[in-house]
Formats: C-alpha cells, sequence, structure tokens
C-alpha cells in the first residue's frame, strides 16, 4: 500500500509543477459546461432553444383570418421571421413562390411557409399549408415543425370558424341552420335557470365554439389537446429543398461534424510527435544537414494532411457500407472538401506545437480547443440553438467551416462551384493557422 | 591549417548564458576534444556550428568562409553524430542510412556505396535489416555515428559519442574515430570523460562556464600545473616513523587504503629513493602518479570535471 501511495504522490507533485496542465484541468469542464449550459439553460421556455431559427414566410391568401398564423409565428420568440427577399440594389421586395425558395437554396434559411390561396379546403372542413426546408440539422428540423403546429394549432379556431359555419349552412341549408340554433338556444334557456336567450344564441354556432376553443388553447399544452381533436384538419404540404432522396438522413447530417472532430484529435495527436521528434535530437540532425525548419513543417504538414484525407474518407466509406450513406455519388467533391478540412486541421495542429512547450500541453490545449469548437461550431448542436454571440464566434471557427463544406457535399450534394465559399474559407483558415505557426516557430522552443 | 574557428561566439536562452566570448581554432585533421562538465556549452557549440542553432554573436569560420546556417555546400563538409540517438527507431539501418543519404543528395551506385561503407564502420553489415530500437545501446550509437559519415564530411561532430555505452563499444567506437582520424577527418569530440580525452585527442579544449579556459596538446595542458608530483605509498607499508619520514618530502592526505605525496618544489627523485633504500622499503610500494586533466580542470576551475 506504501508503494501505491508513494506513486500516487509521485504523480500529484508532477502535475503539481505542470503549472499548464492545473490550469487546463480546470478550465476543460468550465468551458464544456459553459458551452452545454448557454444552449440548455433556457429550458421550460421553449426546450432549450435560446435563439432565433430563421423562417421564411410568405402569404398568398388574401383571407384576412390566414394572417392570424403569420402574427402568431411572429410571437414566437424562437422563430426570426423572414418575410420579404433582397431585390436589385439591396431593396427588399415581397416573396412570391420562386424567391422564398431560392433563398433555401442560397442558404439565407432553411425553412419556408407559404399559406396559399386557396388554404382553407374547399372540400371538407381543414386548411392546408405548403413547408419548404432544408432539414440539415435533426434537431432544428424538429423543432421548427413543433413551432408550427403549435401556432396553427393555437389559431385554428379562428382560421375555420368561417369555414365551419359555412359548410353547416351548406349541409343544412341556410333557414333550417338558424332555426335549429334559435331552437336550440330557447330550449337551452328554458331548461336551465339563469340561462338567458340571447346570451345562449350569442355563444351558440361555430363562431362560439371558436371563442370556447381559443379560450382553452391559450396555453400550449392545451394546444396540443386541441391539435389532437382536429389534428386531421390539417394538411402540411412538405417540400424537402435538399435532401429528399437520402437514405440515412440523420448520419448524413452528423457524420461531417464527427469527420472533423475526429481529424482535429488525429492532427493533435501529430502535433505531439513534432515534441518525439525533437526530444529524440531527429531536428537536430536534419537541421545539420541541408534541411531548412521550413521543409521540416512543410513535410509535416503534408504528410498530415494526406494521412487525414485518408482517414475521413475511411470515415466516409465505411459508413457508406454500414449505414448507407451516400458516399459514391459525391466521392470527388468529399475528397476536395476532405482535403482542405484536413488541411485546415493540421494546420490547427501545427500552430497547437507552435505554442506549447510540451506534448503533454499540447493534448491540453488541444483537448479544450477541440471541444470548444465543436460545441460552438455546430458539430454536436445547431448554431441556432446558441445565444446570438457564441453563434457569432461560432462562425469563426473551423469546425464550422468543416462542418458546413461536408453538409454542402453530402446533405445538399453540391457541386464543387457551389462549395467555393466554404472552402475558401477552410483554405484562408489553413494558411493563416500556417503563417501563424511558422512565425511562431521561430521564437517557440521546438527548434531548440 | 585551420579548418574550424571560432571568434569571440556568444549564445544565451533566456537568463542562461551558454557560450560567452568563446574563442577555439581547431586544425585540419586533427582529433580536437572538448572537454567539460555537463551544462559547459559543448553541445550548444555543436549545435552552431552544425547549424541548429544560430549564436546571438561572435564568428564561426570553416575553412576560412563565414559559416553560414543556410549554405549548403558547407553543411555537406559538416558531419553531426548527436548526443541523443538521433535515428529512427521502428525503420532498419540500412533505410535509416538510405534515408540520411537521399537528404545529402546521395542516390544510386554512389548511395548504395556510402551506405555500405556506413554499414561496415557501424559493424552493423549482417544487421542492415533490423529494425533500430532492436538494437543494443552500442551499436545504435555506432549507427549514431555512421549516419553522419554517409556524405563523406570533412570535419566530424561527436557530441558524447559514448554515453550508455558498454566499454566493448566504447572500444570499437574508438577505434572507428581514430581510424577515420587516419584518413584525414578531423574529428571534434565533446566529453566529460577526462580519459577519453587523454586517449584520443590530440588537441584539447578546456570549457566551462561557455569559456574555453585552455587548449593545447595534452603535455602542453598539463605543463600548466604546478611542478608537483603525486606519490602513492601502500599505507599499510609504512610505519609510524616510515609516515613522519615521508612526510618531510611534501603534503600527505590518506587516500583510501593509500597515502598520497604531493611533493614540494624543491622535491628531487634521487633524494626519495635513496631514503626508501635507507629505511629498507620495498619501491615497489610507491607509485609515481602522473598529473591529469581532472587535476588541470581542478587546478584551473576549483571544481571537479564531474561535479
Amino acid at each position: 500500500m506504501n508503494t501505491i501511495l508513494t506513486l500516487v504522490r509521485k504523480d500529484f507533485t508532477l502535475f503539481l509543477k505542470d503549472k499548464t496542465a492545473i490550469v487546463l484541468t480546470f478550465l476543460v469542464p468550465f468551458f464544456v459546461i459553459y458551452i452545454v449550459g448557454n444552449i440548455f439553460s433556457g429550458a421550460g421556455d421553449n426546450g432549450g432553444l435560446s435563439s432565433n431559427i430563421k423562417l421564411a414566410v410568405y402569404n398568398e391568401s388574401s383571407d384576412a383570418n390566414a394572417e392570424v398564423v403569420v402574427e402568431g409565428l411572429e410571437a414566437e420568440t424562437s422563430i426570426e421571421l423572414v418575410r420579404d427577399a433582397t431585390g436589385p440594389d439591396d431593396t427588399r421586395v415581397p416573396f412570391d413562390r420562386e424567391s422564398i425558395r431560392q433563398g433555401i437554396v442560397d442558404h439565407d434559411y432553411n425553412f419556408a411557409l407559404i399559406i396559399p390561396q386557396d388554404y382553407l379546403k374547399q372540400e371538407g372542413i381543414g386548411l392546408r399549408i405548403e413547408l419548404l426546408s432544408n432539414p440539415k440539422n435533426q434537431i432544428e428540423t424538429q423543432i421548427i415543425n413543433g413551432l408550427i403546429q403549435k401556432t396553427i394549432f393555437t389559431k385554428l379556431p379562428q382560421l375555420m370558424s368561417s369555414q365551419l359555419d359555412k359548410y353547416q349552412r351548406e349541409l343544412m341549408g341556410d333557414t333550417q341552420y338558424t332555426e335549429f340554433l334559435d331552437g336550440f338556444a330557447a330550449l337551452i334557456s328554458l331548461s336551465y335557470e339563469g340561462a338567458e336567450y340571447e346570451d345562449v344564441r350569442g355563444n351558440m354556432g361555430f363562431e362560439g365554439l371558436s371563442k370556447l376553443l381559443s379560450s382553452g388553447t391559450a396555453d400550449s399544452e392545451s394546444g396540443e389537446n386541441s391539435g389532437g381533436l382536429i389534428d386531421g384538419m390539417i394538411e402540411i404540404d412538405e417540400d424537402q429543398v435538399f435532401g429528399k432522396e437520402i437514405e440515412n438522413p440523420y448520419l448524413t447530417r452528423m457524420i461531417g461534424g464527427y469527420a472533423i472532430m475526429f481529424l482535429l484529435f488525429a492532427t493533435t495527436g501529430s502535433a505531439a510527435s513534432l515534441f518525439e521528434e525533437r526530444n529524440d535530437g531527429i531536428f537536430l540532425r536534419l537541421l545539420s544537414m541541408p534541411v531548412k525548419r521550413t521543409h521540416i513543417l512543410w513535410s509535416k504538414f503534408i504528410f498530415n494532411t494526406i494521412l487525414g484525407v485518408v482517414q475521413a474518407l475511411t470515415l466516409f466509406v465505411a459508413s457508406s457500407f454500414l449505414f448507407n450513406v451516400e458516399v459514391f455519388p459525391n466521392f470527388l467533391n468529399l475528397l476536395v472538401v476532405s482535403l482542405f478540412a484536413s488541411a485546415a486541421c493540421t494546420a490547427f495542429g501545427m500552430l497547437l506545437a507552435s505554442i506549447s512547450k510540451t506534448p503533454q500541453q499540447a493534448q491540453g490545449f488541444g483537448t479544450l480547443l477541440i471541444i470548444s469548437m465543436s460545441a460552438m461550431g455546430g458539430a454536436w448542436f445547431p448554431l441556432s440553438m446558441m445565444p446570438e454571440p457564441m453563434q457569432v464566434i461560432g462562425k469563426f471557427t473551423l469546425v464550422y467551416w468543416g462542418v458546413e463544406s461536408y453538409l454542402g457535399a453530402l446533405w445538399e450534394e453540391a457541386g464543387l462551384i457551389a462549395l467555393i465559399p466554404e472552402l475558401s474559407v477552410l483554405a484562408a483558415i489553413a494558411i493563416g493557422l500556417n503563417l501563424l505557426s511558422s512565425w511562431r516557430f521561430k521564437t517557440g522552443n521546438l527548434f531548440r | 591549417m585551420t579548418i574550424l574557428q571560432a571568434r569571440n561566439l556568444r549564445k544565451s536562452f533566456a537568463s542562461t548564458t551558454a557560450l560567452q566570448d568563446l574563442n577555439l581554432d581547431i586544425q585540419s585533421g586533427s582529433f580536437f576534444g572538448l572537454l567539460g562538465p555537463n551544462g559547459a556549452g559543448k553541445s550548444t557549440f555543436m549545435s552552431i556550428v552544425s547549424g541548429f542553432l544560430v549564436q546571438d554573436s561572435g564568428k564561426l569560420t570553416l575553412e576560412g568562409q563565414a559559416l553560414v546556417p543556410s549554405d549548403i555546400a558547407q553543411k555537406k563538409k559538416i558531419g553531426l553524430s548527436p548526443q541523443h540517438i538521433a535515428l529512427y527507431k521502428e525503420l532498419s539501418a540500412e533505410s535509416n542510412l538510405k534515408l540520411f543519404g537521399k537528404i545529402y543528395g546521395l542516390s544510386g551506385k554512389v548511395l548504395s556505396q556510402q551506405i555500405e561503407y556506413a554499414l561496415e564502420v557501424a559493424q552493423l553489415s549482417d544487421r542492415r535489416k533490423s529494425a533500430v530500437k532492436e538494437f543494443s545501446g552500442g551499436m545504435k550509437r555506432r549507427l549514431n555515428i555512421a549516419t553522419a559519415l554517409m556524405h563523406k564530411p570533412k570535419i566530424l561532430l561527436c557530441d558524447e559519442p559514448t554515453v550508455g555505452v558498454d566499454p566493448q563499444s566504447r572500444n570499437a567506437i574508438f577505434d572507428t574515430l581514430l581510424d577515420l582520424k587516419g584518413e584525414g577527418m578531423t574529428v571534434v569530440y565533446s566529453t566529460h570523460y577526462m580519459e577519453e580525452a587523454e586517449r584520443l585527442c590530440d588537441q584539447i579544449g578546456i570549457i566551462d562556464a561557455g569559456k574555453i579556459l585552455r587548449t593545447g596538446t595534452l603535455d602542453t595542458l598539463l605543463q600548466e600545473l604546478p611542478r608537483t608530483n603525486i606519490i602513492r605509498a601502500r599505507a599499510a607499508s609504512l610505519d609510524e616513523s616510515n609516515q613522519a619520514g615521508f612526510r618531510q618530502f611534501g603534503e600527505v592526505e590518506p587516500d583510501g587504503s593509500s597515502l598520497q605525496l604531493k611533493t614540494q618544489a624543491d622535491f628531487k627523485l634521487s633524494h626519495f629513493f635513496r631514503w626508501t633504500e635507507e629505511q629498507g622499503l620495498d619501491a615497489s610500494d610507491f607509485q609515481i602518479a602522473r598529473p591529469s586533466l581532472e587535476d588541470l580542470f581542478l587546478h584551473l576551475t576549483g571544481k571537479d570535471l564531474r561535479e
């Protein structure tokens, strides 16, 4: 036992001597809980959603009641409503069917609601709306569907009161329907003491029912009940703009984020190998030969980038064979995206090596930064679930651009030209990080 | 002819001064020993000469030309065997030699010939395909040196090449280096073992705290010591009266089972042996010790070489 305690004491002594390790021990859990907490601490209001998801709305109907749905959605704090498109000279122009769809293709938003001209069904009771979507993220898709349905259910009685009255009058005949209501009101007022005929008559018919349902659907839970009551009355024509044919949509959406995380962890390991070679005296020998520092750094960069591409492609090919992720139709695009993503991740690994004094520090910094970037960059949760400032920060991470590139290639099956913006950002990140690490290598510890 | 010259070389790391105004002249074809304790600045000097580090100030010349780290032609004149086993341990001896040979621009027949030569020097021809990680410490050290010879350098820098090596391998390394010197190669050999410097080097530079304290041949360096002889006597061979007589020749200190006499300035060896004869003592109980580099280092710095 004494031996074990002595060895444990030795580990603590070594640990306490490494100030960076001590700082990282507390910093990593702090950052993780800060990010996760920011995402989920709002639970109870709207399921943890603490920010806005963009939803474009085009109300084609001239019916005044249709605007009730739009108003309802506008009142939702979790939705940022987009009502018009950008026209020539950056002017705002009202949507039409073409421009609202183009907004999804252009990634201005991922969801668009169209209330058609004939949103009230001509045959029977109910309404019909159209939902265009690019469900790049499962959680975001579920949230937006839930919010749209909740809003419609809440406003349903108002929307359909006139339609139900019209339907009954057509069914029974105008005179017969009026007589039925008059008679029924008279019967009630006679049967119950204190029930005045005028009051009873005023609450009868579907307009009265509308008032009752409206008072009963004030909160979301009642909304669900009323939804159950009139479930069949709402018809949502869903039009998935991207990913319609994809066999395994959930994994296809998620795999890009995990591929980037995988690449980042792999390159952090390779950063540690730079220290190994230094400690073995390999750099000393190489630099005594006709070899420059830049030769060593470039060779490491090229090797790790190629290795990253091979590993990422292996991951995708395996996902294709094991889980039917459609990899091969987009293989060239995937190869190019993997090349850019791997280059950016390798440059990140090189920067880690350049700012760290020991391999342990590189591992510590790596874990902290990878977890933070993955959470903020959208590898774990959709960016829309985070507070606005974190969404902005998230867009400065290479994880975000890596995830977007992979989603473009796999989910949207975008061509290389369409991926140029994302790939350019990844290339810029790779170049920027490489320049930074080259500068740090000149003054840092690696070549000493 | 001077092949390597250092003038006022300075190098600092943060608050530590590794080299301070180091001056050195190494003659072509010589076996130059850089002798000093750990932390004296030997490896820093080697690293600057090899181009791994750049001096803060001062001048280094190779064959009369200023040594520029980016000058490939100059780098090809230098071979470095670092203190660490700077080899890829997963690769075989042959693969390591091939890799480093290619970096020097060797190819084809020349590369094959040089690999054979290096394997022969390292005495590893029969283990050419074995991974370096499978080698003993001595085999790794020999390959570490042989790798530095792939491009036939004019000057070979060996930074403590016998650290952690068994006596047999150490002798093999000595033989190899002496052979190379015999072929006309200049060898710069850093060590903190004075026995190695005494055995191998025809020129020795004593370095401490980043400064060269003295340079010269072993004999010229030892002449720096005050003219004293050291005579060791077996303590058991001297009774009390003999010991008193022994003290008339100088300062006597016990040294294990011996008594060590540091003779006075006017000491004459003939007088001493006449005294032993008169006392009936056996001359073989006395041993005259030659002053060593250890004594010189102690004399120059006031501390032991291995401190």
